[in-house]
């Protein structure tokens, strides 16, 4: 008896590890099959997840807010020093702006027209080294579609990878897989940025003997999905290797995924 | 009965995968990363059976890597192989203690993360030495705190309650 329930086990065990590795197959190669099961299951448990977010998101807030106490003397430092350049850059804009709309009423070129967005609450969030993604409880039935860009009133959050029903799945830009192709805004250089398995976002493809400053803004630039000049973040820090053609640059999010509550998703 | 505490079992690994998504991965900024899935699969299998831990294992895994996993089969494999492993280690003679549930949880989670690694690697995905060691650490520690939670919690009324350490400890 012990030794055929011995026996069954190991059955069992084979016939799991064999389903696994079909599955881990099927699944690297992005079958429709597993995006249809995804999708699903994504709408199946979108009204309870929904709910644990709810019930749950003051004690999860109150954690994340333990970190914002202990780096609360240098980031109002940083703000005062950002503060005192914005106020010195104003009266400059203004006239910019002024010198600006008298260009384009003279060119006759229209002002950008803003993009249609659908507002959206979270209701899930997963990290892990090898990927950073939260739950939005909006999906097809509202109009959002994968590949469509979701931003807050700070800058972009990520890209729709998978979109339900009624709720949808947003890679974030620190995910390891996230390419985004961006500009400069100060040079107007095109480069790409990535994330990686420690959370940070690095621009790739500017030259060596490019400049690129810290405090730099980095927007979406107009060669992808994304609309154009989405404000993402800005240059941390800048540094050259020995033989490396390329800068290694880290940008530094306007966006702080771990509060991310309220967003909303780009529709194209 | 013993129908009734599965169902029940598998009610509670639902809830503790909805927990993993919602609550305990905001908690993963301070180093803190908890595997709530993988201490109840393990307390299935002592408290059910092997058959029970690699079959819920498989299912709960399959339906998170569906939610949120980047390689669907991933964790459904590891869980079951979880499962398989404490069986193996109580067959090999790791008695019902409290003592060994926290060597078992200790064990199972550093066999985990080295095993997702290496898959994840073999994938070509880069692996980060350093985030590793860091999770060699604190990983389990987090997760011996959530067996002390969940292990009573599992174990309460089921046939084999009475080799629990938790309620003969004094006398183990």
């Amino acid at each position: 008896m012990i030794l055929n329930r011995r026996f069954r086990n190991f059955i069992v065990l084979a016939i799991i590890i064999v389903l696994c590795l079909v599955v881990i197959t099927v699944s690297f190669r992005q079958s429709d099959l597993i995006n249809n099961i995804k999708v699903k299951t994504v709408d199946f448990f979108k009204p309870v997840q929904e709910k644990f977010y709810s019930f749950f998101s003051p004690v999860t807030h109150f954690i994340n807010s333990i970190g914002d106490y202990i780096n609360l003397r240098e980031k109002y430092l940083n703000l005062q020093r950002e503060n005192s350049e914005l106020r010195r850059g104003y009266s400059e804009n203004i006239n910019l702006k002024v010198e600006n709309n008298s260009l384009r009423k003279l060119l006759g070129i229209e002002l950008r027209k803003d993009y249609a967005t659908i507002p959206a609450k979270v209701i899930g969030y997963y990290e892990s080294k090898w990927q950073s993604e939260v739950v939005l409880n909006v999906g097809r039935s509202d109009g959002v579609l994968e590949g469509m860009g979701v931003i807050d009133e700070n800058g972009l959050i990520g890209v729709v990878i998978i979109a339900g029903n009624d709720s949808c799945n947003v890679r974030l830009i620190n995910d390891p897989r996230s390419n985004i192709g961006v500009r400069i805004l100060s040079s107007r250089k095109l480069g790409i940025i990535q994330g990686s398995q420690d959370k940070k976002i690095t621009l790739n493809y500017i030259s060596g003997e490019e400049p690129v400053f810290k405090g730099d803004i980095i927007i979406t630039s107009e060669y992808g999905k994304l609309p154009e000049e989405i404000l993402i973040g800005r240059v941390s820090k800048v540094t050259k290797n020995m033989g490396d053609p390329y800068k290694a640059i880290e940008i530094e999010p306007f966006v702080d995924f771990k509060k991310i509550e309220y967003v909303l998703v780009i529709k194209e | 009965m013993k129908t009734f505490y599965r169902i029940l079992h598998f009610f509670i690994l639902i809830i503790c995968l909805l927990l993993q998504i919602v609550f305990f991965e905001n908690l993963k900024s301070f180093s803190v990363d908890f595997d709530l899935i993988m201490v109840v699969i393990i307390a299935i299998t002592l408290f059910d059976g092997v058959f029970w831990g690699m079959l819920f294992g498989f299912i709960v895994g399959m339906v998170l890597d569906i939610m949120v996993g980047s390689i669907v089969g991933i964790s459904a494999f590891i869980y079951s192989m979880n499962a398989f492993m404490v069986d193996r280690l109580i067959t090999a003679g790791f008695r019902y203690r409290l003592l060994t549930y926290s060597f078992i949880v200790f064990l199972i989670t550093e066999i985990n993360i080295l095993i997702v690694s290496l898959i994840r690697y073999l994938f070509n995905f880069d692996s980060n030495l350093l985030r590793m060691g860091l999770e060699l650490v604190t990983k389990p520690v987090c997760n011996i705190i959530l067996m002390f939670i969940i292990f009573p919690i599992i174990s309460s009324g089921t046939k084999r309650e009475i080799e629990l350490g938790f309620k003969y400890k004094n006398k183990i």
